[in-house]
């Protein structure tokens, strides 16, 4: 060892050797042809550190309590776009999870696919459409599972649409007059999560697992942030969503990966992509807030590479608000639209941010000026000179959305119109039937509720009769 | 084409849309709603009690001269009962602040409050010209030396006016943006509480501060400074580089560009952000030099201090 690098503690030594240019900093051997981080790695390593990573994931995460139980038995639905991240993640899966894998190691039972048909968002819906489904249909069967697809539009099917289309339309419709493409982007990621869903449970499958990387967790966790879901965000880009939705567990083996360790992933493994997952709006100037967040982090990425992970892993740390938790005893109220946790009074909150309205001269007269609300400071603030008509008041707010929303579907749904002349110009929206739905059921049980709390005194407790 | 009216008073004709909410509205309803914004933020956050001593954190710029204002005119407007004063920190960079120092100083015989100007050279024997003289302008390392002397500088102030409480124009897009900062740091210490309207009283040194502003959008407080012709000075900074916050404000401004209500709806997403438990975090210690709250042994101002006495910091 020469002098000098004797001098070197071993942090700088190591650091020293892992930058050494051209050389995997793994086996130190072998040439580096991929690079993560500024870190290079021969395929072999690569493909090591990557598999690591995600076995880990797969083999590790604690399983909820009732799953555990069935360890080895519980049924697995894998979401395939047919995009570069869910192709990685089925391959993993297969590998390391799948039959072949000796009935002590095996935590899943059988692990079926199922692809969300979007071809009705592209402009050539049928080419693309028909490729895909091919495409993704030999994948899938070079695995030996089950592939069920299902149609975007299938969430608004009824006896006069069977297939959903022309209630899809008009829902897209309602929404790009209320809001914009923004809102119709985040509409679709939540009728997907519904659909996934849907089949897990037709099929029985407690555990759904989505491929999403690191830089796909960064990105989503930045637009759930600039769309108001900091309530919700540990579950929607948390490891593993064990609480957040009633029905099923979303985990997400790969967030630990870069999308550009995917691509080189496919690449070193020759693996057959079935769809290029490259929006084309990458080429122009995005003009929806996902667009732009991806290109912010995409963007940020390349200069300060540690830009995706740390994001994800930031959104790791975050913790649910016990409120936010369901329990068996107590239900939460949640959104007719994502079916996650609707927080309290955060209609109360945006009102108070933004003023929407001012009761003037006439409403005064009109109302006869004997409410005194609390907050307000006609009769009722702290030192005002009482009815002047000055006072803030929340008429045209959000009144034609129902209150089962959450503030982030909330958003969506009644979103820029700061960019409209008018704000009050309201089209009343079009719900996917499952909200619709949900919404139905939320109003009955509300009557049911209010009956029953008009006759709770007149009711025998089960303990009375003993 | 008729008159647009005013979506709030329905009666006067609007003269502009309101960047926060797209309403188009009159001149004095545009008023009426900041200042009521504003009030209904300190009157929902229990800001101050009658009868407090409040400094105004005053630099001359757009937002400190309008929380100047409206602070002055909400206090008399709904009785809070608050002794204000200004508390101006003279950093010592000629042709910027020196400047702005000036528009604070008619600013105190306009709104007749009294003021209190506190020197980097006075509290730390370095202005930071010479700072930047001495280590340079190489990445963002002027704006760490000056934030972190300004934080002190401003505490000390307090205890020179003896007040309690000192309010900031940090408004919606410096809250938003720090959100964001944190999240692209992975800062999860900050990040917890970067949506705060006001630092609780914490350590001995430690004076409340509170963002009375934390809901308005910037754009809006420039609109009113415009309407209400206040004199404010608005140069930047000549020490202002292109710091990694820029990428975060950059971002900002083209997520409202697509949606409005962006700001507000981050805000809203910073404040139900809780950090897990198990999630290792710095505790806060006292400084064994000045007292000053810290995370290590020695604040981070003395840190700083210390290397620019030794020569170190190049």
């Amino acid at each position: 060892m020469s002098n000098t690098e004797g001098n070197l503690g071993a942090g700088e030594d190591r650091l020293r050797r892992r930058r050494e240019p051209g050389i995997c900093v793994k086996c130190r051997t072998e040439k580096a042809c991929a690079y993560v981080r500024e870190a290079g790695y021969c395929q072999p390593c690569f493909i090591h550190q990557m598999t690591g990573k995600v076995r880990t994931h797969l083999t590790r995460t604690p399983l909820p309590g009732d799953i555990r139980e069935v360890r080895g038995k519980c049924r697995v639905l894998l979401a395939f776009s047919g995009g570069p991240s869910s192709r990685v993640l089925l391959d993993m899966v297969a590998h390391y999870t799948g039959e072949h894998v000796n009935q002590q190691a095996r935590r899943f039972g059988e692990i079926s696919v199922v692809h969300v048909d979007e071809s009705i968002l592209e402009e050539d819906e049928n080419a693309s459409c028909s490729t895909l489904r091919h495409d993704i249909q030999n994948v899938v069967d070079s695995y030996g599972m089950r592939l069920s697809v299902v149609a975007l539009p299938s969430a608004f099917s009824t006896t006069d649409d069977p297939d959903g289309r022309r209630g899809f339309e008009k829902c897209r419709q309602s929404y790009s007059s209320n809001g914009s493409k923004s809102s119709e982007e985040d509409l679709v990621r939540q009728i997907k999560m519904h659909l996934l869903r849907q089949v897990a449970l037709e099929q029985g499958a407690t555990i759904l697992l989505t491929g999403d990387s690191a830089t796909r967790t960064a990105i989503h966790t930045l637009l759930e942030i600039t769309q108001g879901r900091g309530y919700t965000l540990p579950f929607l880009v948390g490891p593993t969503s064990t609480t957040g939705y009633p029905d099923v567990v979303v985990w997400r083996p790969l967030r630990d990966c870069l999308a550009k360790e995917m691509d080189q992933y496919i690449a070193f493994q020759e693996l057959q992509v079935p769809k290029n997952t490259e929006k084309k709006e990458d080429k122009s100037e995005p003009t929806t807030l996902y667009g732009m967040t991806q290109s912010f982090i995409v963007g940020l990425d390349e200069g300060f590479p540690a830009t995706a992970s740390t994001v994800a892993r930031t959104a790791a740390k975050l913790r649910v608000a016990p409120e936010a938790l369901e329990s068996s005893d107590e239900r939460i109220s949640r959104c007719v639209i994502c079916d996650l946790p609707v927080q309290g009074g955060s209609q109360g909150w945006r009102d108070r941010c933004a003023i929407l309205g001012r009761s003037t001269k006439a409403d005064d007269r009109e109302k006869g000026c004997g409410d005194s609300s609390k907050d307000a400071g006609c009769c009722g603030g702290s030192g005002d000179s009482g009815c002047n008509g000055d006072r803030p008041s929340n008429q045209g707010t959000s009144s034609s959305l129902p209150m089962a929303l959450c503030y982030g579907c909330r958003v969506a749904a009644s979103a820029d119109k700061g960019k409209k002349e008018d704000v009050e110009r309201d089209t009343p929206l079009l719900w996917p039937r499952y909200a619709q739905h949900a919404l139905d059921q939320q109003t009955k049980d509300a009557k049911v509720e209010g009956l029953r709390e008009q006759i709770q005194d007149f009711l025998l407790e089960d303990e009375e009769d003993q | 084409m008729p008159p647009r009216i005013c979506a709030l008073c329905k009666e006067a004709r609007a003269v502009m849309k309101r960047p926060k909410t797209g309403q188009i509205v009159c001149r004095a309803c545009f008023f009426w709603v900041l200042e009521e914004e504003v009030h209904q933020t300190i009157v929902s956050h229990g800001l101050f009690h009658p009868g407090e001593r409040v400094a105004i954190a005053a630099s001359g710029g757009k937002d400190s001269t309008v929380l100047a204002h409206m602070m002055k005119t909400l206090n008399e407007r709904h009785n809070y009962g608050l002794e204000l004063s200004l508390l101006s920190v003279d950093e010592g960079i000629s042709g910027y602040r020196d400047d702005s120092l000036e528009t604070v100083k008619r600013n105190q015989q306009q709104y007749d409050l009294p003021l209190k100007i506190v020197s980097y050279s006075e509290l730390y024997g370095w202005s930071m010209d010479e700072i930047v003289k001495e280590v340079g302008r190489k990445n963002n390392c002027t704006c760490t030396f000056c934030g972190v002397f300004r934080r002190q500088a401003l505490d000390r102030g307090a205890v020179m006016l003896d007040v309690q409480h000192i309010v900031t124009g940090h408004n919606a897009d410096d809250v938003a943006e720090t959100v964001l900062m944190n999240v692209l740091r992975g800062d999860v210490a900050r990040l917890g509480r970067s949506t705060d309207i006001s630092t609780a009283n914490e350590g001995d040194s430690m004076v409340k501060r509170s963002k009375p502003f934390k809901y308005t959008y910037e754009k809006e407080i420039v609109m009113y400074a415009y309407f209400k012709k206040l004199d404010y000075f608005s140069t930047e900074c000549t020490y202002s580089p292109a710091a990694y916050r820029g990428h975060a404000r950059t971002f900002l401004k083209d997520l409202e560009s697509i949606r409005p209500s962006a700001i507000i709806d981050i805000i809203h997403s910073g404040e139900a952000l809780t950090i897990r438990e198990d999630v290792k975090m710095p505790t806060l210690q006292v400084c064994d030099r000045c007292g000053y709250m810290s995370s290590g042994p020695l604040c981070k101002a003395c840190v700083l201090l210390e290397g620019l006495n030794r020569g170190l910091p190049k």
